[in-house]
């Protein structure tokens, strides 16, 4: 009844919401950024994925994910990033899910179908260690949205309207993109590549 | 083993027989070098209200000789006490000299205290066990000059018999002598007396009690020839009780009984006609299960009482060879009945229930599809009129269909049960309020039931009872209302339209009436402003009531409520909420939404904060959809071997399949469920019920929806055997076909019948030539498991791998290579049509390489695309549209997966693969072709070549690689047209792609790269069109690509 009554986006959103939920929780995993032990083998999707078992660091990107639903919903996210850092903020790979959710088209696309097309990037995410460069020790990871336009103003709280600074540096030099999986459906368009400082930025 | 079977009348004299078994049985111990277990019972006979004493010593290994064995069994033998040199101190405390002595006192006094009973009984006075109206005058004496005795368990027990002896003339002798005793009683022998029956019977018969029973019946000494135990049990082979014995009910057991046990039997009931008798239970679990078996046969014994001589023998004879253990050996697998899935299900009253829907579409399709465009209307143009939701709940309904042909029962506890066992270990399945007013609920055993209410009554299904119901109900509801939300055979949701100064009780009150009129079965209605008030009201309805529950009175009904009572609440639901002390809606009320969201997850939290306050959103819909279909057996379910599971696999998978069919969907999910016995549960209580049981499940999802036998079956088997069981565990087995789709026959024809379209399309002609070679080009990705090396991993994902493909897919050069028996098969399944093929092209090859190079340019394109006209034009077909919109998200072929994959793979693997790749890319069919398509087709050619084929250009690059490199000199005038034209191709690619999938973007930049070194052209191609490439990812997402 829930999921009937819902827009195809709202049931999108939540496609996707949980999807990247799975997604990052596998990023964090292939990064070797926890110890292995930290986490699960689990099946989505048909798909094993490894699922952090540490509570805060899955309260963390399931928080931080959930959070988003309206966003993505309304179709305000453009990008959901996972930084990695070195010691000095300097990001050193980012995963990047660039989604655009179709606000005016009525989904064409099944429930069934857009899972086996997520599905897709569980598997290639999974083989994509070997694109991933191995992480210094003292880095750290974050997971950051970017938006089309900010929130409207009406309906959400104060702390939409604060500006918080951020500690994380931007890269000087455009990035070199290594595409890991794309997808174009109605409503929902995805692609999930990384990005690395370019060369020269190293030197830098 | 020394055993007595003493009759408490003789207790004083029990402590000297004591003393005795000790010594006796010490004295055997000791000879025997063997251990010793003694264990005194009391057994308490219900119909004699007589208890006796048995004491018992066992010793083991037991003795095996003879003589010992007579002794042993309490013969009074002189020699045994005379000769006995260890004859204890404390015997000369006991009046008797020696053992034999007490035995013949004993015996005396039995024969006395018999008698004396018998000259009573013949004034027919005192004797409490009447056994109807046989005790007549003339039944004095026919069992004259007959002495009896009864070995081991019976049915009548042996005190039964005993006043049969009584009454009748005969003797009853308690010690077994070969000089009293003219006949032995009893219904089973273990198998070393059955193997050595000489020697325990003394040559003196070994009857069945039937024979009693039936010469009292008949008031004349029959024949015991008949109702000899053992005779058949050598020539009977199939020992071992039928699964499919316990799939009828206690009405028609009987006959089942006979059905099964004896072959061909003629007096098979119509139910059981059509079963096979094949079944039988798997030998280890008779192990198992050989007590409970018994037991069940044995209850099942006093119906056989008055069967027909003929079958009864049969019947206790392959009950005697049930338990013999070179039986329960047998190597061969049991579970064998072809049609147990089918069976099980014809006697279930959940699958009664379960598919009941089905049927009810059919039977009401009118109406549904009917209703649906009124529907809408009512809807939305009732201003005045309220809706309101009626939901109408037949009273214990199978009760009461059952019993509406017993007026006088209708005040009398009733309950439903499959099976009226005196085990009582059947389920109750539904009861009567009577009943339910001692506490019986559904679910209970029988035994249970029973102990609380001895007077219950309890009736079998009667399924065609239910379905003549069940149609009438729902031909009522129709009749009175547009709009019915079938929940169940025996309940519906209305909806309706009332006028505002309409009584909605009205409605209900007509429609209740006319049920009772109808189908002499009463119904409770609830009336409410939705579906959850309506369905709360019903439940303070009942029984045969009608409730109310205006919009003003709601609060005021829930706050009372306890939470439980609100559909979706369980267990956990409710235990989480008594913790925070809530156990009424009114409580629950005071909760917040956030709060409640938080605790139970969002929906439930939603729902319940919607609930409590009476608020629910779900309309009253006519034809709800089916999400999933499947079935599950978890009765009666013990396999031997895998190849019994293997068996039953098939038939649950003929069942499913069937089911599929039969709503005419398939399904993408498979789900497996398998019961496994929990470590350490015991045999289940109830008769091969599934017990304790641990569950697992794993579901599978193909890409292509299934509802053929054979996929399903594979699939099946595939995930049964990931399980890695002991199929001896197994107690339970589950398939469910979920994400169902209608199965479209036009989506299947494009499946199916492609060979078909193939040979039919051959005819067609004037298709365009740059179509054709597209829809090769893609249709070569289609290529069978077989024909590439590299694509199992396609494969692994693709449904369609067994169907046939059109010859146009098949890597001729594949072909070629295969060996000569795979060949000759792979010929065979194309009717011949392969070889031939080979063979022309074979002779164009060589005709080609001889020719290609005197040929221009231009002649070569005419040639070839002449050539493609003829072998390609099939293919087309396959090109439909209706898999365009989906080719984005299905990677359909190995192309798509790609080649960062593929550099992950093992170094082995990889060059395995690459060198393997080439040689068949070689001999495609129409090289030049697409390379002078390349050159000097215009963009927007290729546009719509992509888009007709709707392959991607990655895919087109990797399958056409080798002939990307012509052999055009460079920097002539074709080379700068080819590569001015493959730039403005490129530019517009790249401007279709960038936004949406930069991974076909950098797929084809990679193999352009790759390519490049091989080629010149190629090469400049790249180099031109990078730039443009990078400057656009530049612009889009502020970097550059990492090739």
């Amino acid at each position: 009844m829930d999921r009937k009554n819902q827009s195809p986006q709202g049931q999108t959103a939540k496609v996707v919401v949980e999807f990247l939920e799975v997604a990052i929780n596998c990023i964090v995993f292939l990064k070797g950024f926890y110890p292995s032990r930290a986490f699960e083998r689990r099946r989505y999707m048909n798909v094993v994925v490894n699922k952090a078992r540490h509570p805060q660091l899955a309260n963390y990107i399931h928080s931080s994910i959930f959070a988003l639903l309206p966003y993505i919903q309304k179709g305000l996210v453009k990008r959901v990033v996972v930084i990695f850092y070195g010691q000095d903020q300097v990001p050193l790979e980012k995963f990047v899910f660039k989604l655009t959710i179709g606000q005016s088209y009525q989904s064409s696309v099944s429930e069934a179908e857009l899972e086996f097309a997520l599905r897709a990037f569980l598997v290639k995410l999974n083989v994509s260690e070997t694109i991933a460069k191995p992480l210094p020790s003292g880095a750290n990871w974050e997971i950051t949205a970017n938006f089309r336009e900010l929130p409207s103003q009406e309906n959400e709280g104060e702390e939409a309207k604060l500006w918080v600074p951020t500690d994380t540096k931007q890269w000087m030099q455009p990035s070199e993109i290594t595409p890991i999986k794309s997808m174009d459906s109605n409503p929902l368009k995805l692609q999930l590549y990384m990005e690395h400082p370019s060369v020269t930025e190293q030197k830098v | 083993m020394v055993e007595y079977n003493h009759p408490e009348d003789t207790l004083p004299e029990c402590q000297s027989l004591f003393q005795w078994l000790c010594f006796e049985t010490v004295r055997t111990a000791v000879a025997a070098d063997s251990l010793l277990k003694v264990s005194i019972f009391r057994r308490r006979n219900p119909q004699i209200q007589k208890r006796s004493l048995a004491l018992s010593l066992r010793c083991s290994p037991m003795s095996r000789s003879s003589g010992s064995s007579s002794r042993k069994r309490g013969r009074p033998s002189s020699k045994s006490g005379a000769t006995n040199p260890l004859k204890p101190p404390f015997f000369k405390s006991s009046p008797f000299s020696d053992f034999g002595s007490y035995m013949t006192e004993k015996n005396r006094k039995l024969r006395d205290q018999f008698e004396t009973d018998a000259s009573s009984s013949s004034h027919g006075a005192n004797l409490a066990i009447a056994d109807g109206g046989v005790s007549g005058v003339d039944s004095q004496g026919i069992f004259k000059g007959v002495a009896i005795f009864v070995d081991g368990f019976t049915v009548p027990p042996s005190q039964e018999l005993k006043i049969y002896m009584l009454k009748h003339g005969g003797k009853f002798v308690n010690y077994f002598s070969r000089h009293t005793v003219t006949h032995i009683i009893c219904s089973n022998l273990p198998d070393s007396k059955r193997k050595n029956l000489r020697a325990f019977s003394h040559g003196l018969p070994v009857v069945k009690p039937d024979w009693i029973a039936d010469s009292i019946a008949a008031n004349t000494l029959l024949s015991w020839v008949p109702y000899q135990l053992v005779e058949h049990a050598v020539t009977e082979t199939s020992k071992q009780l039928k699964l499919s014995a316990f799939f009828s009910e206690k009405g028609i057991s009987r006959s089942h009984h006979q059905g099964i046990l004896i072959q061909n039997e003629t007096s098979l009931s119509d139910k059981c006609k059509g079963e096979s008798t094949e079944l039988t239970l798997s030998g280890t679990d008779n192990f198992s299960q050989e007590n409970s078996q018994e037991s069940k046969h044995i209850d099942t014994n006093d119906e056989l009482k008055d069967v027909k001589s003929e079958s009864e023998e049969d019947c206790s004879t392959s009950y005697v060879a049930g338990k013999s253990s070179d039986h329960l050996n047998r190597p061969h697998s049991t579970l064998t009945d072809p049609n147990f899935v089918e069976n099980y299900f014809k006697y279930s009253r959940l699958h009664f229930i379960g598919t009941w829907r089905n049927r009810y579409r059919k039977r009401f399709f009118n109406f549904l599809s009917g209703t649906g465009s009124k529907n809408n209307n009512p809807n939305n143009d009732t201003e005045n009129l309220r809706r309101i939701v009626i939901h109408i709940d037949m009273d214990c309904f199978f009760v009461s269909v059952v019993i509406r042909n017993f007026p006088d029962l209708l005040d009398k506890p009733v309950a439903v049960c499959h099976s009226n066992n005196p085990k009582g270990t059947a389920e109750i399945s539904s009861a009567n309020y009577p009943a339910r007013s001692y506490g019986i609920k559904a679910g209970m055993f029988v035994r249970d039931a029973k102990a609380r209410c001895p007077h219950l009554t309890i009736f079998p299904y009667d399924f065609s009872a239910y379905e003549e119901v069940a149609d009438q109900f729902y031909s009522i509801l129709h009749k009175h209302c547009k709009k019915v939300q079938a929940v169940s055979c025996d309940e519906a949701f209305l909806a309706v339209s009332l006028s505002l100064n309409d009584n909605p009780e009205n409605i209900a009150e007509i429609i209740r009436k006319e049920i009772f009129e109808t189908t002499r079965c009463t119904a409770s209605a609830g009336i409410g402003e939705n579906m959850l008030l309506a369905r709360l009201a019903t439940k303070s309805a009942k029984p045969n009531g009608q409730c109310f529950i205006p919009l003003d009175k709601v609060n005021e009904y829930l706050d009372k409520l306890p939470i439980s009572a609100l559909p979706g609440v369980g267990y956990n639901v409710e235990e989480k909420l008594r913790m925070k002390e809530v156990e009424t809606c009114g409580q629950l009320r005071t909760i917040s939404k956030d709060v409640l969201q938080k605790d139970l997850g969002s929906k439930m939290g939603d729902m319940l904060w919607n609930y409590c306050r009476g608020i629910d959103h779900s309309a009253v819909e006519a034809v709800q959809e089916t999400k999933s279909i499947g079935a599950e057996v978890n009765w009666g379910v013990r396999f031997k071997d895998s190849k019994d599971s293997e068996n039953f696999l098939m038939n649950l998978c003929k069942e499913v399949s069937l089911r599929l069919h039969g709503c005419g969907v398939q399904g993408r999910t498979i789900t497996l469920k398998v019961k496994v016995r929990k470590k350490g549960a015991g045999e289940p209580v109830k008769y091969m019920g599934c017990g304790d049981c641990e569950t697992i499940s794993r579901s599978l999802t193909v890409p292509g929806a299934i509802n053929d036998v054979g996929s399903l079956h594979r699939i099946a088997k595939q995930t049964f055997a990931s399980f890695h069981l002991d199929v001896k565990e197994v107690r339970g087995v589950g398939l469910k076909l979920s994400r169902l789709e209608l199965a479209n026959p036009s989506r299947k024809g494009i499946e199916e019948s492609r060979l078909e379209l193939l040979f039919s399309s051959a005819t067609r002609k004037g298709k365009q030539p740059v179509e054709q070679s597209c829809s090769t080009n893609h249709s070569r990705e289609d290529a069978p498991s077989g024909a590439r090396p590299s694509s199992s991993s396609a494969v692994s994902q693709g449904s369609n791998i067994s169907e046939l493909p059109p010859l146009s897919h098949i890597d001729l050069d594949v072909v070629r290579n295969l060996p000569p028996e795979i060949f000759l098969e792979m010929n065979g399944l194309y009717k011949g049509e392969l070889r031939k093929i080979l063979e022309s092209q074979q002779q164009e090859k060589e005709y080609n390489s001889e020719s290609v190079e005197r040929k221009d340019c231009r002649q070569q394109d005419q040639e070839i695309s002449t050539r493609m006209q003829r072998e390609l034009e099939p293919s087309e077909a396959s090109c439909s549209k209706s898999n365009y919109c989906k080719s984005d998200l299905m990677p359909g072929s190995l192309s798509q997966v790609d080649f960062s994959i593929l550099e992950n793979l093992p170094d082995e693997v990889r060059t395995d693969i690459l060198k393997q790749l080439p040689p068949h890319r070689v001999e495609n069919q129409f090289p030049e072709s697409s390379k002078s398509n390349l050159s000097l087709g215009s963009h927007s050619k290729w546009f719509e070549m992509l888009r007709v084929q709707n392959c991607l250009l990655s895919e087109f690059l990797l399958s056409n690689a080798t002939f990307l490199t012509p052999n055009i000199s460079p920097s002539s005038e074709e080379w700068d047209a080819i590569v001015v034209n493959s730039c403005e191709f490129m530019k517009e690619y790249i401007r279709q792609k960038i936004e949406s999938d930069i991974e076909e973007l950098y797929n084809c930049f990679r193999l352009l790269k790759r390519l490049s070194s091989k080629s010149s052209l190629l090469l400049e191609f790249y180099d031109r069109t990078l730039p443009l490439l990078q400057a656009s990812i530049g612009e889009h997402y502020g970097g550059k690509l990492h090739l």
